[in-house]
C-alpha cells in the first residue's frame, strides 16, 4: 500500500476530457428537510459500467443523494446529467424510463402479488390497453434466468426468502432496461452464500454495461467488488478515489476520526451473579432446547447465520413466539412471559432488528417514541406526568448524543442511527433487567457504531442489567462481548470466550457453518 | 427545508381560517344567519356532531372507522323511550342507554381485536344489527318521551345556551383529558401510528382497541340521548347518515384515516364547519339532498388538500 495517497481533486465537468466520460453527473445538489440540510452542494460522477461505492456516516446523505437521483426526492438546487444531457427527474417512473433504478434498503415489493406482477409493476407491456401476459412472462423468465433466480413466476412474493425478494427487486430494475442501478445496503439481510450470489450477478450486470452505485457500511464487501469509492460527510463530498489507493485504516479513520482498533471500548468487566437463565427453551419451528445464562455486568453475544434461531430465541423470551418447552428464570424466579406486555412488566427489553416495522412509531414525536414503553412509571394517578417525561427524555437524548433540534420532531425525520438511539432510549427508560439488542448497529455508520459500543459497554458496567447482543458482524461480537453463543439451525452449538480464544474468528465461522 | 410562511399558517390555522371565511360569507349572504336565534341553533346542532366526532377521532387515530354510530345513536334513544314506557325512572333509563352504547362498543372492539374481524365488516354488521334491535324493541314505531327528558336537549340555560351544548362542552373536556393526558390517549396514538411497534413496546393493543370502541359507543349513545330529547321521542328509523358526519367532522379536522394523528380541537372546528354549512345552505334555500352533495365534496376537497400538503412537503 502506497504511503502517500493520491486523491482526485473534486471532480468538475470542466476538468474532464469530455463530459461523456461519465454516464451520470450530479452537480452541486442541495436538499434540505425540516431542521437538517441533508445535501449541501454535493457533486457525484459515475462512469459507465463501473461499480462505485458510496460511503459515509449515517446522516451523511448517501441514501438521500441516491433518492434524489431516482426521483423519490426533488433537489432544491443542482442539476443531473445522464449521458451528457441534462434531465429533470420528477418521479420514480421518469427515472425508470431514463434507465435509473434503485434497490432499496427496505424492500419495496408487494408481498401479496406474484413474482411476475412485482417485476413489471407500473411498466406492464400492454396490447391495446390490456396486459400482454405472454410477452410479460417471456421477458420475466429471461430476466430470472439471467440472474439465476429459480422461482416460479406465479409464486406470491411473500413466500420467498429475503434474499429471493431482493432478487425480484433486481429483476424489476432489469425489466426497465436500466443502465444505472443503485444498491442501498443490499446485503444487510442476506446470508454469506446469498451475498456471493449477489456479487456474481453484479459482475454479470457489469459485463452488460450497467453502472452500479453500491451503498454499504461493510468494508470487506466494498473492497471486494467496487472499483472507485466516494466518501461523504454531512451532505458534502470528502473524497473520491480508486479503491486500490485507499487503505482500510485511512478509510475508517476518515469516517470516524479514530483508528479502527479503537472502535471497541476496552473493558474489564466485573461479572457478577446470574441474573437471567433459560433452560431447554423450545418454540416449535423457531428454536430448540436452548439453555444459557446471563450474568450481571456481562455482555453475551449471539452469533449465527440469518435464520439460525437468534432472533427467534429473543422473541420467545420476549413473548412474541409461544414457549412450548423449557423454563425462563429471572432473578431466580420462574416466569412465563406470554406476551410482550408481560415481558416488559417483568423487566425484559427487546430492541428489534427491524426498526422501521417494529421499532418506531413513525408519525409520532421523539418524545412519545422514547416514552412509550415506560408510561406506567410516570403516572400521577390516571394522568401522565409530562414534566417528568420531558426531563427523562431530555436526559436520554443527551446521554446518547441523539442529534435532533427538539424532542418534538417527528421521529421519521431523523437519520437511521439517531432513530436507533431513540429506540434504545425507549428501552433504557423502561428500567430493564434484561436488555436484548437485536442487530443494534445495523444500517448505522462507523462513527455512530463506535458511539453505540461505548453506550452498550457503559450499560453493562453501571446498571443492574444483563445484556444480550445479537449480531451478524463477527468483528462486533468479538470486540464487545465477554461470551458468544453460536446458533445453528435452531440449536445452540457452541459457547466461546473471545478474550481467551486466540483464533476466535475461525472458531466462530466453523461453528456457524458446521465446518469441522 | 424552510417551510414557507403560507404553508405554516395553513397547517396551524388552515381549518380555522376556512371556518371563519365560511362563517363570514354566510353571515353576509344568508338572511338571518347572523342572529341570536341562529347562534343558538348552531350551538344545538354542533353538539351532536361534536360528540360523535370526538369518539370517531379516537377511533380514527387508532387506525379504524366505526360505521355503527348512527345505529347506536338510534338504539340509545329508543332504549330510553322503551324503558321509560315500561316504568323505569328517567335517569336510570338514560344510564341504560349509555350502557347499551358501551356494550355495542365492547362488541365491536371484541370482534375487531380478539376475533380479528376487520373493522369495516364488524362495524357494518353492528350497524345493521343495532338498527334492527331498535326496530324490534320499539315494535317499529316511534315512542314518545316525557317532557322531563327534554333536559338533555330541548331546553336552554338562561334562555341562550342549549343544554346539549353544555353536555357537549363538558364531554369535550373529559375526552380532551383522556386523549392528551392519560395512557389511553397516548396508546391510541401509538396503536394508530404502528400497531406492531405498539405491541412490541409492551402495549396491550387488544385491550386498548376495545376501550376505544367502548368510548366511541358511549359517544354515540350520548348523542342518541340528545337527539331523542330534541325529538321528544325514541324513533327507530333515524340515525342513518350520522356516521358519515362523525367521520367528516374528524376528517375535516385533520384526523388522518391512516391513523396516528388527530386533534379534538380541530374536530370541533370540523363539526362547526359541517354545522354552518348545513344551516347556511338551509337559509340560502338549498334543498337537503343538494346539501349532501356539497358536504360530501367538501370533505373530499379538504382531505385532498391535506394529503397534497403532506406529500409535497416530504
Amino acid at each position: 500500500m502506497a504511503k502517500r495517497f493520491t486523491t482526485m481533486a473534486e471532480p468538475s465537468a470542466q476538468s474532464a476530457a469530455t463530459s461523456e466520460q461519465y454516464i451520470l453527473r450530479m452537480e452541486h445538489i442541495k436538499k434540505a428537510f425540516p431542521g437538517v440540510q441533508a445535501l449541501n452542494g454535493i457533486s457525484f460522477y459515475l462512469k459507465p459500467g463501473e461499480i462505485h461505492a458510496l460511503m459515509g456516516a449515517n446522516g451523511a446523505g448517501k441514501s438521500t443523494l441516491m433518492k434524489v437521483l431516482v426521483g423519490v426526492y426533488a433537489p432544491d438546487e443542482g442539476e443531473i446529467y445522464l449521458n451528457g444531457k441534462q434531465v429533470n427527474i420528477k418521479t420514480v417512473a421518469q427515472a425508470h424510463e431514463m434507465g435509473v433504478s434503485m434497490v432499496f434498503q427496505e424492500l419495496n415489493i408487494l408481498p401479496h402479488l406474484s413474482v411476475l406482477e412485482n417485476i413489471f409493476l407500473s411498466h406492464e407491456p400492454t396490447r391495446a390497453g390490456i396486459y400482454d401476459w405472454p410477452k410479460m412472462r417471456k421477458k420475466a423468465q429471461e430476466i430470472l434466468d439471467s440472474i439465476e433466480l429459480d422461482v416460479n413466476l406465479n409464486t406470491q412474493v411473500r413466500y420467498l426468502s429475503a434474499a429471493q425478494q431482493q432478487m425480484v427487486e433486481i429483476a424489476r430494475a432489469l425489466a426497465t432496461d436500466t443502465k444505472i442501478i443503485v444498491f442501498d445496503e443490499p446485503t444487510s439481510s442476506l446470508t454469506v452464500k446469498e451475498v456471493e450470489k449477489l456479487y456474481k450477478i453484479m459482475a454479470d450486470l457489469k459485463k452488460r454495461g450497467i453502472a452500479m452505485v453500491y451503498i454499504s457500511h461493510r468494508l470487506e464487501e466494498i473492497y471486494r467488488i467496487c472499483e472507485r469509492l466516494t466518501l461523504m460527510r454531512d451532505g458534502e463530498w470528502v473524497f473520491t478515489d480508486e479503491l486500490c489507493n485507499i487503505s482500510n485504516e485511512r478509510l475508517v479513520s476518515g469516517i470516524i476520526g479514530k483508528k479502527a482498533e479503537e472502535q471497541y471500548p476496552t473493558r474489564n468487566p466485573t461479572i457478577g451473579e446470574t441474573i437471567f437463565e433459560v433452560k431447554d427453551l423450545t418454540s416449535y419451528g423457531k428454536c430448540e432446547d436452548v439453555s444459557f445464562q446471563v450474568r450481571k455486568g456481562e455482555i453475551l453475544g449471539f452469533a449465527g447465520l440469518a435464520g439460525a434461531g437468534r432472533t427467534e430465541i429473543a422473541k420467545t423470551i420476549f413473548g412474541v413466539y409461544p414457549m412450548h418447552k423449557g423454563e425462563i428464570i429471572l432473578h431466580g424466579k420462574k416466569i412465563r412471559p406470554t406476551t410482550p406486555e408481560k415481558a416488559v412488566k417483568y423487566g425484559i427489553a427487546y430492541v428489534s432488528e427491524d426498526r422501521k416495522a417494529e421499532g418506531i412509531l413513525p408519525v409520532r414525536s421523539i418524545r412519545e417514541n422514547a416514552a412509550v414503553s415506560s408510561l406506567p412509571r410516570r403516572m400521577k394517578g390516571p394522568f401522565i406526568d409530562k414534566r417528568k417525561e420531558k426531563r427523562e427524555v431530555k436526559e436520554q437524548i443527551e446521554a446518547l448524543h441523539t442529534k435532533t433540534p427538539s424532542m418534538e420532531q417527528e421521529i421519521r425525520n431523523l437519520s437511521g442511527g439517531n432513530q436507533q438511539k431513540v429506540c434504545l432510549s425507549k428501552w433504557l427508560l423502561s428500567n430493564p433487567t434484561l436488555l436484548i439488542l437485536d442487530e443494534p448497529t445495523r444500517g448505522i455508520d462507523v462513527g455512530a457504531k463506535a458511539e453505540f459500543y461505548d453506550i452498550i459497554a457503559d450499560l453493562a458496567k453501571q446498571k443492574d442489567v444483563g445484556v444480550i447482543m445479537i449480531s451478524s458482524e463477527e468483528a462486533e461480537l468479538i470486540g464487545l462481548c465477554d461470551r458468544i453463543i453460536v446458533m445453528r439451525n435452531m440449536h445452540k452449538v457452541g459457547e466461546l470466550y473471545p478474550r481467551e480464544t486466540p483464533n476466535i474468528k475461525e472458531e466462530l465461522v466453523r461453528l456457524m457453518l458446521a465446518i469441522d | 427545508m424552510r417551510v414557507s410562511l403560507g404553508r405554516r399558517i395553513y397547517r396551524k390555522y388552515g381549518i380555522l381560517i376556512l371556518a371563519a371565511v365560511l362563517f363570514i360569507i354566510l353571515s353576509i349572504f344568508g338572511e338571518g344567519f347572523f342572529s341570536t336565534s341562529n347562534m343558538i341553533n348552531i350551538m344545538r346542532q354542533i353538539s351532536v356532531y361534536a360528540i360523535l366526532g370526538f369518539g370517531m377521532t379516537f377511533v380514527m387515530i387508532s387506525g379504524c372507522i366505526d360505521l355503527s354510530v348512527g345505529s347506536v345513536l338510534c338504539l340509545s334513544g329508543c332504549l330510553s323511550a322503551v324503558a321509560i314506557q315500561k316504568g323505569v325512572p328517567m335517569w336510570w333509563a338514560v344510564i341504560l342507554s349509555l350502557l347499551v352504547g358501551c356494550l355495542c362498543g365492547l362488541f365491536n372492539g371484541f370482534c375487531i381485536a380478539k376475533l380479528k374481524v376487520p373493522f369495516f365488516i364488524t362495524t357494518a354488521g353492528t350497524m345493521y344489527a343495532a338498527a334492527g334491535i331498535a326496530l324490534v324493541i320499539t315494535k317499529e314505531n316511534p315512542i314518545s318521551l316525557p317532557a322531563s327528558y327534554q333536559i338533555f336537549g330541548g331546553k336552554t340555560l338562561f334562555g341562550v345556551i342549549p343544554h346539549q351544548f353544555i353536555i357537549a362542552a363538558g364531554f369535550f373536556v373529559i375526552c380532551f383529558i383522556i386523549l392528551n393526558h392519560t395512557k389511553m390517549g397516548r396508546y391510541t396514538y401509538a396503536i394508530g401510528s404502528n400497531e406492531r411497534t405498539a405491541h412490541l413496546s409492551g402495549i396491550n393493543v387488544d385491550r386498548y382497541r376495545i376501550l376505544i370502541f367502548v368510548l366511541n359507543g358511549l359517544c354515540a349513545a350520548l348523542a342518541g340521548v340528545i337527539v331523542a330529547s330534541r325529538l321528544r321521542a325514541g324513533n327507530p328509523v333515524i340515525g342513518s347518515g350520522y356516521e358519515i358526519y362523525a367521520v367528516a367532522a374528524a376528517a375535516i379536522g385533520g384526523t388522518s384515516l391512516a391513523g396516528g394523528e388527530g386533534s379534538l380541537l380541530k374536530t370541533i372546528i370540523g363539526a362547526f364547519i359541517l354545522t354552518i354549512i348545513g344551516i347556511g345552505l338551509n337559509i340560502l334555500g338549498i334543498a337537503t339532498s343538494t346539501q349532501k352533495i356539497i358536504i360530501g365534496l367538501i370533505m373530499i376537497a379538504v382531505v385532498a388538500l391535506d394529503m397534497w400538503d403532506k406529500k409535497s412537503s416530504s
